[in-house]
């Protein structure tokens, strides 16, 4: 009985122990479009949650800077300078304009003595309030892959043998039934195929245009929420480049270097810093008025550290020189800056015409920083003191693209940008600037 | 293939690299189909069954050590998918069964390999029911014990035992039937 059973057992494990047929192509095609969108898919986790950690920082960063930074303004005093500049009097922001007059009366006198050769350099905060100005997609062309189809078709079974001395033979099924079942599948092979080979092609014009760069031109109005309705924003022309990768059919990741300028147009602030009569002495503070220029110690941004040839910075009383400022002078603060972004794009529609959403939040780098005076030619006098270099900010969008070629369109994105911190490190200044721009650009698919 | 080279490729697999999965595939994917054709009923299920199979050695390839054969590695994988899904798709409610032989079933031991041709054996593997199918293959072709067997199929040592019986039984009839009508129409030529 034994023998029997090993016989049977021998005449089986002999022959098919080393059997090998070969399996019909499209096995592996479906292995290889597995694993693809296996990796895709760990691939798009990964950008996910990088992204989502990154946000996340800089989330953290913009909130802890608002609520540690977001102090209310200090004690806002008032400078003069003369020719003794050692003797400043600061004033507290609750003090009125008869008690400066008051308590700088001596400064005053020294002033008159030094008629048209003082620039003051005043600050007040209700003054300040006043007068200071605050500052895409894809070709639907699908190609089915003649391969693939043909492939569909099972060739048959080859059958292998392992052994050096025996023939390869065609495994042939003889039952009707299961080579009707064969052909059957064959069929529904054929038609999985196509199906298959649809959403490959979609995959591939996906995976073929993942990549695009942006190159846009943007002008924007900006402001502060602070500013007194004495001051205007100022608009600014900026630009840069953006590198989109698309995480899905809707789904985008957007970054890139942004230039941008903000800033505020403090428009007649010299004059209103020349508050009147800062004497209190009629005739000799006509004099004043006419012969000396008033101008702010500092914006809502900050303090102002003059840096003009001729603008008397109020601790170097020895460069003090007649004033070429009248009181008709602008002043203009602005800061440029260049900006990282990191933004999620929606795709609301991906036709000719597309529209999306974007919001996101940008780092954005103070590159430049400057107090302009505008008054018949833009000249730079100085620049505000103790900015935040690295600065945070959220930026929202809606977007219009128009497609021009299967790879090119052309953009308009109106967008809004907030600071989420103060720009300056000193908790007396609370300056979180805005941004209303529009961008236009062309974005190109590859 | 050659060792260094094959180990070359399994590196680059566990690295995510198409090329070489491609490669090993081709490699392996003819004799697994033949290990998934003796757990199938037919070639689509094979197919099936390999498919899915290779794309678990691809996910688990880091997991291979070197050590032992490759082969044999991946055989195992094959005969776990096509045992998992029969598991699924399969009602296992096995009972145990007393068999007896039966003396009038006993092949004539002059049969050579040479006799049957191999997709006829097949036929005849993949005819059995699908219990004693999956017991005779596990058993008789990869080697298999009956306690393993009953482990992987969740049915005690004796019902594998029993199974393994019942299917030798039905091949042994099977053969005996195949060879009769051959010499039938020898005598009839």
């Amino acid at each position: 009985m034994l023998d029997e059973n090993k016989h049977i057992d021998s005449l089986f494990a002999d022959g098919l122990k080393g059997m090998s047929v070969e399996p019909n192509p499209e096995v592996w095609n479906a292995i290889n479009g597995k694993m693809a969108a296996a990796r895709r898919k760990r691939r798009g986790v990964i950008i996910f949650v990088s992204t989502a950690l990154a946000a996340s920082v800089l989330l953290f960063f913009g909130i802890a800077n608002r609520s540690l930074f977001n102090s209310e303004p200090g004690s806002v005093h008032i400078e003069q300078l003369s020719d003794n500049t050692s003797s400043v009097n600061r004033l507290n922001q609750t003090e009125t304009l008869g008690d400066i007059r008051e308590n700088n009366a001596t400064e005053n006198k020294i002033i008159s003595e030094k008629k048209g050769n003082g620039v003051f350099i005043a600050e007040n905060a209700s003054n300040f309030a006043k007068n200071i100005v605050q500052p895409v997609i894809t070709s639907k062309e699908i190609k089915f892959e003649k391969e693939s189809l043909l492939n569909s078709i099972p060739e048959g079974i080859k059958l292998l043998l392992n052994g050096a001395n025996q023939v390869p033979e065609r495994l042939q099924y003889q039952q009707a039934e299961k080579s009707k079942a064969i052909q059957l599948s064959a069929e529904d092979l054929i038609v999985m195929n196509n199906l298959l080979a649809m959403e490959q092609s979609k995959k591939d014009e996906l995976r073929k245009n993942r990549w695009a760069i942006i190159g846009q031109i943007s002008s924007a109005y900006s402001n502060e929420e602070s500013a007194s309705s004495a001051n205007s924003g100022i608009v600014s022309f900026g630009g840069g480049v953006k590198v989109n990768y698309a995480l899905g059919e809707k789904l985008a990741l957007q970054t890139g270097f942004m230039y941008n300028r903000v800033g505020q147009d403090m428009g007649g602030s010299s004059m209103s810093m020349a508050f009147a009569d800062p004497i209190g002495e009629g005739e000799t503070n006509d004099i004043n008025r006419q012969e000396r220029t008033f101008l702010p110690s500092h914006t809502s941004a900050g303090n102002i550290r003059y840096t003009g040839g001729n603008i008397e910075d109020k601790t170097n009383a020895e460069y003090m020189v007649a004033s070429t400022y009248s009181s008709s002078d602008d002043l203009m603060q602005s800061f440029e800056t260049i900006e990282v972004p990191i933004l999620l794009r929606y795709n609301l529609t991906q036709k000719r015409l597309g529209v999306y959403f974007s919001g996101g939040i940008g780092a954005n780098w103070i590159v430049e920083n400057g107090v302009y005076r505008t008054s018949g030619f833009r000249q730079k006098i100085g620049e505000i003191e103790n900015l935040r270099t690295t600065n945070f900010s959220s930026l929202f969008g809606l977007g219009f693209e128009y497609q021009l070629s299967p790879k090119v369109r052309i953009g308009l994105e109106p967008s809004f940008k907030y600071y989420l911190n103060s720009i300056n490190k000193s908790g007396r200044f609370d300056y979180k600037p805005y941004s209303i721009g529009v961008h236009t650009g062309i974005r190109y698919n590859f | 293939m050659e060792n260094r080279e094959l180990e070359q490729i399994v590196k680059d697999c566990s690295k995510g690299k198409s090329k070489a999965q491609e490669l090993l595939y081709r490699e392996f994917a003819p004799k697994m189909l033949g290990v998934c054709l003796r757990y199938s009923n037919d070639l689509n299920e094979a197919e099936d069954n390999l498919q899915d199979g290779f794309i678990k050695v691809f996910q688990s390839i880091k997991s291979y050590q070197f050590k032992g054969s490759f082969e044999g590695w991946i055989r195992r994988i094959m005969v776990n998918t096509a045992l998992e899904k029969f598991r699924k798709s399969k009602n296992m409610q096995v009972v145990d069964e007393v068999w007896e032989p039966d003396p009038d079933s006993e092949p004539d031991e002059s049969i050579q390999n040479s006799d049957i041709p191999l997709e006829v054996l097949l036929q005849m593997i993949q005819g059995l029911p699908d219990r004693y199918q999956m017991v005779f293959s596990l058993y008789v072709l990869d080697g298999y014990t009956h306690n393993e067997i009953s482990e992987v199929m969740d049915i005690s040592v004796g019902t594998s035992k029993s199974n393994l019986a019942r299917g030798r039984a039905i091949l042994k009839q099977k053969v005996n039937d195949y060879l009769s009508e051959k010499e039938n129409k020898l005598k009839i030529c």
